[in-house]
């Protein structure tokens, strides 16, 4: 057995949680439990061993391939699986792990680079130092301990501020907070097809609509009236058939995988860190803490085979970029982003340097404060919205900005916006596009029963009982289907082409519909 | 003093004068009194402490569906007195007696205090009735502090099975080491 030191470490310490000996589990407890074990229970064999190991760096990155590959899948502690990252990050802290140069990447977190909170020291008016690295780690609740849903490391926050940003994802994972993400990805978000393929699409609903116009204020097709409206109504169905039962997979994939990451965050604590020993006054972490615990909760879900495109695109999306991404902004328990002072906090985040987008909250002045911060902080030009921002030219530095790009600033109204923001899911086209299909779709609905009149016609009304008989008034009465879809031509010696439809007033009065051409003596 | 004395006479003449202003020696009534444990030379002082340890209620309720039931949370009251006297609690996280020493790690968590090197630990019964041993804490890289003491004959058997998530029967008084270090010469484990 390889590295068996460090299984009889784990044993002792299992065991001991087990006898009620050690009051934590041995990976909630893990840092005690190795104190106590190296200093005082390791036999001299293990501590050879162990002095062996430190010996050599290259030993040493053995020892952490074999603990993160081989190791912490085989131990398990009551079902659930130890996290690496947290033991490594526990171990570096006490001797001999302290001076090994392989572990100094777990020193000072979980070696997990999560989104940047900007956070304003006492006094601050915005410096590189107010953008704080943060980073997140679900681990598996100890149940022998009371505990909280987040725990703080590195500063100190009210329970409030913590539980919040993680019932906002339990929202987003199987909550309302869902159904918002749903809606605005179908929305406005990008689609699961190739370019090429989204492109078809695209055309194939401008003609829908160039359909539509034709048909509504083009000339009298005459002949050509059914195949144009045959031809539109087969695009349109098809083109509603593909969108829906591809936004219909996409949500049932998206719903499933939510809950089953939610079920895996229920049974885990996430450790949020952030240096530096701040005392948190006020919410406007809570966006990024969200965002962390998120990023958290989906490290500690193992992907599968079948986890759906959305999630795939979002989690790959936060653990590729969220180390380039900072964010301020309050959260509510449904994922609603809530405003917050901005202007120092953009200042901050330009002469970090590091950053590259900063997500704010959607509130008035958003706009006004990224153009303040860009005209006094560095003299970069930049604007609220990625899409809409201008060539940057880097010119006059106001302060001493450390950076050389204005970090581009988006705006959220919440969590779900926020998440397919950085996912990269937000698309304009695609949200015009929706908006050209549902006015086509909204059109072609209205316009059911003239269609239905156009391509399946009811039988031609048969003329009935009575009929007008005197000069005064031409009329006849009628029976039949849908009378409303046919106009009556009243063709005499004196009258040419008279076309008039159904009188309404005699089908209410229990008449049969009527159709009637009214007429006026003009000489006597 | 003259400059061809010898190194005999030199010693001699170091040594009266060391005697000289040397302190007098402690009597025997203080030799005995420096050893009696300090809640018996302080036991005003000793009275309100245990006093205010007795009404911090340990008691648990078991409304944190998260703790097993007949699982202990480690919970033991106690009185932090260093420039300020903080009533909080410690968690007991390994309780372990083995050949008569206890083996104890807790985590003292008080806002605003750091940690401290070392803390005289005073075992209390949960009676109040008296001290039951004194023994230092010494604090350690993972964030606890440790304590290696010989117990009392009487407890030895008493608490041979004591377990961290057992209801622990005792109660602590915490003092940084140097705080008392002039007061107490007791040593170590014992009263």
């Amino acid at each position: 057995v390889k590295y068996l030191w460090f299984w009889n470490f784990w044993h002792w310490s299992a065991e001991g949680a087990i006898s009620g000996t050690l009051l934590r589990g041995p990976m909630h407890g893990i840092a005690g439990h190795w104190d106590e074990w190296f200093h005082h229970e390791a036999q001299p064999d293990d501590i050879a061993a162990i002095a062996h190991l430190s010996a050599q760096p290259e030993r040493q990155r053995e020892f952490i391939a074999w603990l993160v590959r081989r190791w912490a899948p085989n131990a398990l502690w009551k079902g659930e699986r130890p996290s690496a990252r947290f033991v490594l990050s526990q171990l570096a802290q006490l001797p001999p792990f302290d001076e090994w140069i392989t572990l100094s990447a777990f020193r000072h977190g979980y070696g997990v680079r999560g989104l940047s909170a900007i956070v304003l020291a006492d006094g601050s008016t915005g410096e590189a130092g107010d953008v704080r690295h943060t980073e997140a780690i679900a681990i598996a609740r100890d149940s022998a301990v009371a505990h909280s849903g987040v725990v703080a490391e590195g500063f100190t926050a009210p329970a409030a501020q913590l539980s919040t940003p993680r019932r906002a994802v339990e929202s987003l994972l199987t909550g309302r907070g869902r159904l918002v993400l749903l809606t605005a990805w179908f929305l406005g978000g990008h689609r699961p097809f190739p370019r090429t393929m989204r492109i078809t699409l695209g055309g194939a609903w401008l003609l829908v609509c160039a359909l539509i116009v034709v048909l509504l204020v083009g000339p009298d097709p005459g002949a050509a009236l059914t195949p144009l409206m045959s031809l539109l109504i087969v695009l349109w169905l098809l083109l509603v058939t593909i969108d829906g039962s591809v936004a219909l997979v996409v949500a049932a994939q998206a719903w499933r995988e939510g809950r089953r990451v939610r079920a895996t965050l229920d049974r885990q604590e996430v450790r949020l860190s952030m240096p530096g020993g701040l005392r948190l006054i006020g919410g406007s972490a809570g966006l990024p803490f969200a965002l962390n615990v998120l990023l958290a909760a989906s490290r500690a879900a193992p992907s599968t085979t079948n986890d759906g495109w959305l999630w795939r695109r979002i989690v790959r999306a936060l653990r590729t970029h969220a180390p380039q991404w900072a964010a301020t902004g309050g959260i509510d328990e449904v994922g609603r982003v809530l405003p917050v002072v901005l202007e120092p906090k953009l200042r901050a985040s330009t002469r970090q340097g590091a950053i590259t987008h900063v997500l704010v909250p959607k509130q008035s002045g958003a706009s006004r404060a990224a153009q303040e911060r860009d005209t006094a902080g560095n003299g970069v030009q930049a604007v609220a919205h990625a899409q809409s921002a201008p060539p940057r030219s880097p010119t006059v530095s106001g302060f001493t900005a450390t950076g050389g790009d204005q970090p581009e600033v988006h705006t959220c109204s919440h969590l779900a916006q926020a998440v397919l923001t950085i996912a990269g899911l937000s698309s304009r086209t695609q949200r015009i596009m929706t908006g050209v299909a549902g006015m086509a779709s909204a059109v072609l609905l209205a316009a059911t029963p003239d269609i239905r009149a156009i391509l399946a016609p009811a039988p031609a009304p048969m003329i009935v009982a009575p009929f007008s008989s005197t000069a005064y008034a031409l009329w006849v009465n009628l029976d039949g289907e849908r009378q409303r879809d046919f106009w009556v031509v009243l063709e005499s010696g004196f009258w040419s082409n008279r076309r008039v439809m159904m009188q309404r007033s005699n089908m209410r009065s229990g008449g049969p519909p009527r159709a009637e051409i009214p007429l006026r003596r003009t000489v006597r | 003093m003259y400059r061809d004395a010898s190194v005999e006479t030199l010693l001699r003449w170091r040594s009266d004068r060391a005697e000289l202003e040397a302190p007098p020696p402690p009597r025997a009534a203080t030799l005995i009194a420096s050893l009696r444990p300090w809640w018996e030379r302080e036991p005003m002082q000793f009275q309100v402490w245990v006093t205010k340890l007795q009404r911090m209620p340990v008691a648990l309720g078991y409304a944190m569906s998260a703790v097993e039931r007949g699982r202990g949370d480690g919970r033991v009251p106690a009185i932090l007195s260093a420039e300020l006297e903080v009533e909080t609690y410690v968690q007991m996280r390994y309780v372990s007696v083995r050949q008569g020493r206890l083996l104890v790690r807790f985590a003292l968590d008080v806002d605003g205090v750091p940690p401290f090197h070392a803390l005289d630990t005073t075992f209390i019964d949960e009676g109040g009735v008296s001290g039951l041993f004194v023994a230092i804490a010494a604090w350690s890289a993972s964030g606890e502090y440790r304590i290696d003491a010989a117990l009392p004959a009487g407890l030895a058997s008493t608490w041979e099975n004591l377990k961290a998530t057992d209801h622990l029967p005792f109660r602590l008084i915490l003092q940084p080491r140097d705080s008392r270090a002039a007061t107490r010469s007791s040593p170590e484990g014992m009263p």
